[in-house]
């Protein structure tokens, strides 16, 4: 018992937050691997399908990490800067030459992360019924970008041509989760509910001008600023279940995440802002709100096999990311306003306008011996970011994954898994929106080729993007 | 090796990985990186109260965008008895969408103050104002600001001087490193024929 104990304290040493990947948008939850997915019996089932929890069979407990690497490129098209200065030009924008040097060309970032998945969960004697608590993070993105080459001209330089968007920073929701379950035996059929309390948070520090350029100098002076976001908020969230077995081990199930919040979400905190070119006197902190939408998602699955011997599954999830449409930081001593262009409220508005997503997967296991699974497995997902909003801080994009794994059933009731996934994402070429002609007779991004209004500006981010993500799966499930 | 070993080792090793975001660091360091990049506003030189009283082009060159000067028609009157001098003014309108150029627009705003003896300076304090979005050519949106003029009497027909101060909606900015100067708008004067001087000359 007592080295039972230590494998999972050992696992529990392990957190942070998953990286953007695997399914769409920032919807990250992969915990389980191979057998987390909506059809499930085990430990996992309290976020894919509550009703799940009902085929428990005894008391469990689940620990899980996923150790994931991150390589990412992003090398921004020098046609995205909003006005390049010839020498001798007057106003606003960026010097020809150094200046266009380090507001394009590449930037990298090279991440090892790590993320938690914790449960334990009970039939308490009961046939058909399960309940259980859970943590785990099913939405996250973290990043720390490389430091590229500083300059003696331009302060901004070293932090790279990304930085407008993210220098580092953090976007994640950690749900605690309590859910119920019963199986109606006569029909075979499980219902599930989950109660979920949503931690959400952003931590981000980003290159800023005032409005939303990426101009370096103005009238000779510093025009490139700073803004940093730190706002968390607590929701609460809902999820449900069904999982019928109309025969033997064939499971159908389907089940829903509601969104944190039931709808737009609001997080409290502070925005310190460095953007004015003249001297930094006082405090540069304020108290600021941020408002955004995350997805409610569906999820949908079928498995079939022969007990300890082989079983295949198919499934799939769709989430509804049409709700993000953007991301609104407000400052809170205006009593009026929400998020509008012409908001008194508004301090920074990022356009977002992402689309409903939604991914599959084939799966398949086959027992080596009585206590030795193997698994592999294969999807798809969609990106949830379109073409007009694609930025480095959150970014997406189609991608297929690969899986390998193996499972091993210890005597006593230990089960220890250890699983690689490779996510391959095709790279994506962002053509630079174009330039037009303002009110003051300077050259800023076209945003009206990408429907977004003046008010939400922000810098282009054409460019090259190249992606990839492996992740290392280690779980224990034990059976008291 | 022990299995147990090999998976402690693995999920210890996990601790060692990554690290969390320091937001705060990376912002603090550009504030005190880009320090010698930040502009001082050159200050004019004061030699006596001038009777500047009339009618002036007022350029506000903001520390936020000073490429996107704001303009306002002034009113001074300076009383030399008194040695106070007052400001009336209102911001003109600049090829914003429905609203001519030059047009004045929003609110007119007023101060007074004392004008030193000596040299001429004088310090007005507009208190909280509204620069409608019509007027502000750096963001599309009111904006209110609490608003200082630090200068002096240069000439009968321009001064100069620093603006402080803070933008407190839509967001809280300090205006230290913002100028301002003013030319004199006769009447009958066309305002596309006046040169816009937004700051006190340098040396």
């Amino acid at each position: 018992m007592v080295k039972v104990w230590s494998y999972f304290v050992a696992i529990a040493l392990v957190s942070t937050i998953a990286p953007s990947s695997k399914a769409t948008g920032l919807l990250v939850a992969r915990f389980g691997g191979e057998w987390g997915h909506p059809m499930s019996g085990e430990l996992w089932s309290i976020y894919y399908n509550p009703a799940g929890l009902s085929l428990l069979g005894g008391t469990r407990l689940a620990l899980s990490g996923s150790f994931a690497w991150r390589s990412f490129t992003y090398t921004r098209d020098a046609g995205a800067i909003d006005q390049i200065l010839e020498p001798g030009q007057p106003g606003a924008g960026t010097p020809a030459g150094e200046g266009v040097a380090v507001n394009s060309g590449e930037a990298s970032l090279f991440n090892v992360i790590a993320s938690p998945f914790f449960a334990v969960g009970s039939d308490f004697g009961i046939e058909g019924f399960g309940a259980a608590l859970g943590f785990y993070v099913p939405f996250g993105g973290q990043s720390a970008w490389d430091q590229t080459a500083s300059s003696d001209t331009f302060p901004g330089a070293v932090d790279g041509p990304q930085r407008w968007w993210t220098i580092e920073g953090t976007i994640r929701s950690m749900y605690a989760t309590g859910a119920l379950a019963y199986r109606i035996e006569p029909l075979r059929l499980s219902f599930g509910l989950g109660l979920n309390v949503v931690i959400s948070q952003i931590d981000n520090v980003l290159a800023r001008a005032a409005d939303g350029t990426d101009d370096l100098v103005a009238g000779g002076g510093l025009k490139e600023g700073r803004a940093r976001i730190d706002v968390s908020s607590v929701d609460l969230a809902l999820s449900a279940g069904l999982l019928w077995e109309p025969i033997d081990e064939l499971v159908i199930g389907v089940s829903y995440q509601s969104q944190p919040n039931f709808g737009p979400q609001t997080l409290s905190g502070e925005v310190d802002l460095a953007i004015s070119g003249g001297p930094i006197t006082g405090d540069l902190k304020q108290d600021a709100d941020v408002t955004q939408s995350m997805p409610d998602v569906v999820r949908f699955g079928v498995r079939y096999g022969e007990p300890k011997c082989w079983q295949v599954r198919a499934f799939a999830d769709w989430a509804r990311w049409s709700v993000l449409d953007k991301q609104c930081i407000l400052n809170t001593t205006s009593a009026t306003g929400g998020c509008g262009a012409d908001s008194p409220r508004k301090i920074i508005i990022i356009p977002r306008y992402w689309q409903d997503a939604w991914g599959v997967r084939l799966s398949g296991s086959w027992w080596a011996s009585e206590g030795l699974e193997l698994v592999f497995g294969g999807g798809w997902d969609g990106s949830a970011v379109p073409d007009e909003t694609v930025e480095p801080a959150l970014y997406d994009g189609d991608k297929l994954s690969f899986t390998l794994g193996a499972k091993l059933s210890l005597d006593g009731g230990l089960d220890l898994s250890l699983q690689y996934t490779q996510l391959v994402y095709p790279d994506r070429d962002i053509a630079p929106r174009g330039r037009v002609t303002d009110a003051s007779g300077r050259q800023i991004s076209d945003l009206s080729q990408a429907g977004i209004p003046d008010g939400e500006r922000s810098p282009d981010a054409a460019g090259l993007y190249q992606h990839s993500i492996g992740v290392v799966e280690l779980s224990a499930q034990y059976r008291f | 090796m022990k299995l147990s070993a090999l998976v402690l080792g693995l999920v210890s090793s996990a601790s060692l990985f990554g690290g969390c975001p320091d937001t705060q660091s990376v912002f603090d360091d550009y504030v005190d990186r880009s320090e010698p990049f930040r502009v001082v506003p050159v200050t004019g030189e004061c030699e006596g109260p001038i009777d500047l009283s009339g009618r002036f082009l007022l350029g506000a060159a903001v520390a936020v965008d000073p490429s996107k000067p704001i303009r306002f028609e002034a009113d001074f009157e300076v009383d030399g008895d008194s040695l106070t001098v007052g400001i009336r003014a209102i911001a003109v309108a600049g090829n914003v969408s429905g609203t001519p150029d030059g047009e004045p627009v929003g609110e007119r705003y007023e101060a007074v103050g004392t004008i030193d003896a000596e040299d001429g300076s004088f310090t007005l304090d507009f208190g909280a104002i509204v620069v409608v979005a019509a007027g502000n050519p750096i963001l599309p949106a009111d904006v209110t600001a609490d608003l200082v003029l630090d200068g002096c009497t240069a000439s009968e027909t321009f001064s100069c001087g620093v603006l402080s101060g803070a933008i407190t909606s839509p967001a809280e900015l300090s205006l230290e490193g913002s100028s301002w100067a003013v030319t004199r708008w006769d009447t009958g004067v066309a305002l596309e024929t006046l040169t816009l001087v937004t700051g006190c000359p340098s040396e």
